[in-house]
């Protein structure tokens, strides 16, 4: 999964981050990627508003009766190992402590994790990209676009069409099948591809608003809802998108 | 890229259907005037780049639709907005009747800091005037906000509009860092003193 392109908007709805890392010019300037960026934020308003009450309730009820702990509800996210991190170096824990910031260890967390994003939109696929959209509590939103074309090889009358689905949230999840590992192939891997995919980016995204809050909010010279300017965070973050490749 | 501008402002547009917002807002961004009414489908987005203080900024404007079937969706959008605009139309009684709702809305939705700046829009249109000036005037000192007549088809008062706008928000947002720069030899700031002296200072105060 290569990440073409990565936005940060705030909770306002304003671009505060954009990076791409594609290389190739697609001919929109900064203005346009605000827009896009807040079009993104107000759909995602309406979005939320659309998805039924009936699938809401029902994600919080299957989250609580797995697990005690999350008490607010929400579906809660599988942990996949390492994503994002540099594979060579997932070996040698020893002199890795010191490159994650603030967080210990060899991996940014290790648990699995309740997804703020209730009723919004998550994933949005077309014939050319897919987009995986990662809202945290406070009402950030992260976003990563990816070349990776997801193709719903259950319903065959979709395949080889021009087919543009927005997943709201809950609606596919009924089922949800814990991956211990990114390289599931058990038979309902194909069915299930594209949850898998959401649930690798929601532990990318959440890596980067790990770091996030380590350059960008312990930085002292950053204002609030600014756009964001830090050499250190886009260092990081482009680290991270590159070993994901 | 990122570095090009080095503070986003949000501004909203609220008002009565058909006062004329989308027009403000093509004249300030783009210098045109367009007669068709074309209403607005819950939101729409114009950014101008301004220059403050040798600070880049960009304005980015939501404009949002006045009619009241997307009101539940135009109340998501008051979150986090550095300024609010409400535009009235100097035509129409009715319009001007409603700034007090809106005003209500930003009570509602808005941060309590939010600027506010009253605009009463068609002022060219002397013949079909019914709100005077001194009213609209007073009506906004009241409320404690600044209050200018504008016209998107002469293009009269509208970049003032904005761009006194801009310069209350840059003000307000670089007293809030120059508070928080004193607030370490400060004591009238407010904030937690963490220097052992001026808590001695204080203590012998009191006796």
């Amino acid at each position: 999964m290569a990440i073409q392109t990565l936005l940060i908007i705030n909770k306002s709805g304003g671009l505060i981050y954009h990076r791409n890392y594609a290389g190739e010019k697609n001919g929109l300037n900064s203005n346009d990627y605000l827009i896009l960026a807040s079009t993104l934020h107000s759909v995602f308003a309406i979005a939320s508003q659309l998805t039924p009450q009936a699938v809401q309730l029902n994600a919080k009820r299957s989250s609580n009766s797995t697990d005690n702990n999350f008490s607010k509800g929400g579906e809660k996210i599988p942990y996949i190992p390492y994503v994002g991190m540099n594979a060579n170096d997932s070996n040698n824990t020893t002199n890795k402590l010191n490159k994650l910031g603030s967080f210990m260890g060899d991996d940014y967390f290790k648990e699995s994790f309740v997804s703020w994003n209730k009723g919004g939109l998550r994933q949005l696929s077309t014939d050319h990209f897919t987009m995986f959209i990662y809202q945290t509590m406070t009402g950030m939103k992260f976003v990563a676009i990816s070349s990776s074309v997801l193709r719903n090889t259950a319903d065959p009358s979709h395949s080889g069409k021009s087919n543009t689905t927005a997943n709201a949230n809950g609606i596919q999840n009924s089922t949800t099948i814990s991956y211990s590992t990114a390289q599931n192939s058990s038979s309902d891997y194909n069915s299930n591809s594209s949850n898998l995919q959401v649930q690798i980016a929601d532990n990318f995204l959440r890596k980067i608003y790990c770091i996030y809050s380590d350059y960008v909010m312990k930085d002292p010279f950053y204002s609030l809802e600014m756009p964001i300017k830090s050499e250190l965070f886009d260092k990081k973050v482009k680290q991270m998108v590159s070993n994901l490749e | 890229m990122n570095s090009e501008y080095d503070y986003l402002f949000k501004l909203l547009l609220i008002g009565n259907s058909g006062v004329g917002k989308s027009c403000l807002l093509l004249r300030f961004s783009d210098d045109t005037y367009t007669n068709d009414y074309i209403s607005t489908i819950g939101v729409d987005f114009k950014i101008k780049t301004v220059e403050l203080d040798g600070k880049t900024v960009k304005l980015q404007i939501w404009d949002t639709a006045g009619q009241e079937r997307f009101r539940t969706i135009t109340s998501s959008y008051y979150r986090g907005s550095h300024g609010i605009i409400i535009v009235y139309d100097v035509t129409d009684q009715e319009s001007f009747n409603s700034v007090k709702m809106w005003l209500q809305e930003i009570d509602r939705y808005a941060t309590s800091t939010v600027l506010k700046l009253l605009v009463g829009n068609k002022s060219d249109m002397t013949d079909k005037r019914v709100v005077e000036y001194d009213v609209a005037k007073e009506f906004a000192e009241q409320n404690k906000m600044p209050f200018l007549e504008t016209s998107a088809l002469d293009s009269t008062n509208v970049e003032e509009a904005f761009l006194t706008m801009a310069r209350q928000i840059k003000e307000s947002i670089s007293h809030q860092q120059q508070i928080e720069m004193k607030s370490g030899n400060d004591d009238k700031s407010g904030n937690v003193n963490l220097k052992g002296q001026s808590l001695a200072a204080s203590s012998s105060s009191c006796c």
